[in-house]
């Protein structure tokens, strides 16, 4: 889906473990380095700190015609913002 | 001997109900606690369910609309136009509302479907490996 340096950035998206939303995001950017990993940073409207350390979590975030997903392979949680490394974009 | 941990965690997993003419109805595997509670609040608020006689009093209307809203999170349901009629991501009042717009016949099909699958849920977790899936 994506070759060589990307980044993407939006408004509204949200974490979600399975049908549960673990946190709601106001504005996030991704970004996908020259070596091919993907790193997530995002301002939160809210968040479940419980949810958020379970595995299997998912990063979407509309686009045209449906979602960006992203795995998340593991979280730094702060007062107000989220970090993640990302898996590669799931289709 | 090797112990396996279980964890008392429900994990959130959703599993396809199917319905007639290829229709289905995307639910929860299985509700947690606090989803459970949420469902007793809505079929019967204010009410001890550990009375004696308690459950037999109960509106059945009422039980099978929350246990539909406590389990669906979305379906194949479609309007005049053939859109997918919205609800994931609804509270338990608007898919109320949804369901309230439907044929009679089609909620009783969505009713059945997912009564039986919550019988089949906890019937796995008192005999685990002795339910069919659904």
């Amino acid at each position: 889906m994506f070759e060589g340096d990307v980044t993407l950035r939006g408004l509204e998206a949200t974490v979600v473990w399975g049908y549960h939303t673990a946190a709601v995001c106001r504005s996030w950017t991704v970004q996908r380095t020259p070596q091919g990993h993907w790193t997530l940073q995002a301002q939160l409207t809210r968040a479940d700190a419980f949810q958020l350390r379970q595995r299997d979590l998912k990063f979407t975030a509309p686009r045209i015609g449906g979602f960006f997903c992203w795995p998340i392979l593991g979280v730094t949680l702060g007062d107000t913002t989220l970090a993640a490394h990302l898996g590669p974009p799931e289709s | 001997m090797e112990t396996l941990a279980v964890s008392r965690i429900v994990t959130p997993g959703t599993t396809r109900l199917a319905l007639s003419n290829g229709d289905f109805l995307i639910v929860k595997q299985r509700l947690n606690a606090g989803e459970t509670m949420d469902l007793f609040e809505r079929a019967a608020p204010d009410v001890d369910l550990t009375a004696p006689g308690a459950l037999g009093k109960l509106p059945p209307a009422r039980v099978g609309m929350a246990i539909i809203t406590a389990y669906l999170l979305d379906w194949s349901l479609t309007d005049l136009e053939g859109a997918v009629i919205p609800i994931r991501g609804g509270s338990a009042d608007e898919k109320a509302s949804a369901l309230r717009l439907l044929d009679f016949d089609t909620l009783i099909e969505i009713m059945n479907a997912i009564t039986a699958h919550d019988a089949a849920t906890r019937q796995e977790k008192k005999h685990p490996g002795s339910a069919s899936a659904s």
